[in-house]
């Protein structure tokens, strides 16, 4: 279980694993914002083009991309279904009280299929190649303009580097916990709806004290080691932005031009 | 920095993890199948003061729209914002203002407790199903059938079993910090 939410990332030594972090995470951004001027068959054709551009240099296997894919596929498949059978405009195939299916449906169902599907891959390829402090320090460097208007950009990220150490430990303890609870006759699974629910108090409390106690031992520990806040704090691993982090964005904006373009034509 | 600042800041780290841990525990319930996610929220709601619970789901959302699997079913990624269960995930920053901000104000007595999360969770369900209405445009009164009706029963009864929990654990965070 832990693995799924830190060990996402494969180390690697292509094009995309060596940008500058800030430089991934922005473009994947930007990607983002493009895919919703695809508007037409050859914008989209044009967009996983590009997609298959970046995740060849990537040198990751398409079977990573699909893992990302799958926890999503229910959602986009609801969506997908309710965009088909809700739409109206176009040739009527079919219709049955409010449900109807109609050409418009059908196309825009497929649209909705491939920008999550766009989408998903994008963001799967920021976190398949690069570590998660890395994507939480760039983050850091990004907000840190927000300082002037006092939001507290160190506090987050090191709250953001808390979580991301403590997730697997706390999820074990809740594992515990319940387990525990389990061989103390706590049934999760049966009985009535207000008896499931209140099966959650005894695996609540003890994982919320368990938190503030970690909380209270990691305060004392980062005290006594002299933490003094964010400021001035130095760091192992400092990022820099070389050539190959403009010319990948000047391919993005090859790809703006592009889109804009093909959404007009 | 002294050790109540620092321990400001630990806490919000650790109860954001569990926020996260909470995401993909799920209760099996016919039909709907419920995440310990809400009770997260509620609990962070009803214990932090406004703007440290306001932090947590910030970096909370964020670090799921950077692409970590936090969401229910290590879901992650702007795709999900996109999905009909986005104005869920956006409108717990209004549950957390809404709930922090009165309990705040009107102090923790339980009557108050149950008014403002419940306030909280009815606020959290109509955005959600406003959200449902824009992303699948379809008509208000389906979307409320979809994602506000439902969930009225089951919210209320979740709100009834934080408030013990809640009692329980405020001495720990009250009596530590000020707020």
């Amino acid at each position: 279980m832990n693995k799924i939410l830190l060990g996402r990332y494969l180390p690697g030594s292509s094009l995309i694993h060596r940008l500058d972090p800030r430089a991934k995470l922005l473009l994947s951004f930007y990607f983002i914002i493009i895919i919703f001027l695809a508007n037409n068959w050859s914008s989209y054709f044009l967009l996983f083009f590009f997609m298959a551009l970046t995740i060849l240099l990537a040198k990751i296997k398409i079977g990573f991309f699909w893992k990302g894919v799958r926890p999503l596929i229910w959602l986009i498949l609801f969506t997908v279904v309710l965009q088909i059978f809700f739409s109206t405009g176009g040739t009527v195939y079919w219709h049955w009280g409010i449900l109807s299916v109609t050409s418009t449906g059908l196309v825009s169902g497929i649209y909705v299929f491939c920008r999550f599907v766009l989408i998903i891959f994008m963001s799967t390829l920021l976190t398949l190649t690069t570590p998660p402090l890395e994507i939480a320090g760039a983050m850091e460097s990004l907000l840190k303009p927000l300082k002037k208007v006092h939001f507290p950009v160190y506090e987050v990220s090191l709250m953001l580097s808390i979580a991301l150490r403590f997730v697997p430990t706390l999820m074990d303890e809740a594992l515990k916990i319940m387990n525990a609870q389990r061989s103390r006759g706590v049934n999760f699974d049966q009985g009535s709806l207000m008896q499931r629910l209140k099966a959650v108090v005894p695996l609540l409390i003890p994982l919320f004290v368990s938190a503030f106690n970690r909380a209270e031992d990691l305060a004392t520990a980062m005290e006594a080691r002299g933490y003094h806040g964010g400021e001035g704090r130095t760091k192992y691993r400092v990022h820099q932005w070389l050539y190959h982090d403009t010319l990948s964005c000047l391919a993005f904006l090859a790809l703006t031009i592009g889109m804009l373009l093909l959404r007009n034509w | 920095m002294n050790k109540n600042q620092i321990q400001r800041i630990t806490i919000n780290g650790m109860l954001l993890a569990v926020m996260i841990v909470c995401s993909q525990l799920t209760i099996p319930i016919p039909i709907v199948p419920i995440t310990l996610q809400t009770f997260a929220v509620g609990l962070i709601a009803s214990l932090l003061p406004v703007w440290d619970g306001l932090e947590v789901i910030i970096v909370y959302l964020l670090l799921g729209t950077l692409g970590f699997p936090v969401f229910a079913n290590f879901s992650g990624g702007l795709a999900v914002f996109l999905g009909p269960t986005g104005g869920y995930l956006l409108s717990f920053l209004v549950y957390q203002l809404v709930t922090a901000g009165l309990l705040k104000k009107f102090g923790r007595q339980l009557p108050v407790l149950l008014a403002a999360n419940c306030l909280g969770a009815l606020l959290n369900l109509l955005i959600g199903s406003v959200w449902i209405t824009w992303v699948l445009k379809i008509s208000f009164i389906k979307a409320m059938l979809i994602g506000f009706v439902p969930f009225l029963l089951p919210g209320l009864l979740k709100i009834i079993v934080i408030l013990p929990i809640v009692k329980r654990l405020a001495p720990l965070t009250l009596g530590r910090q000020a707020g």
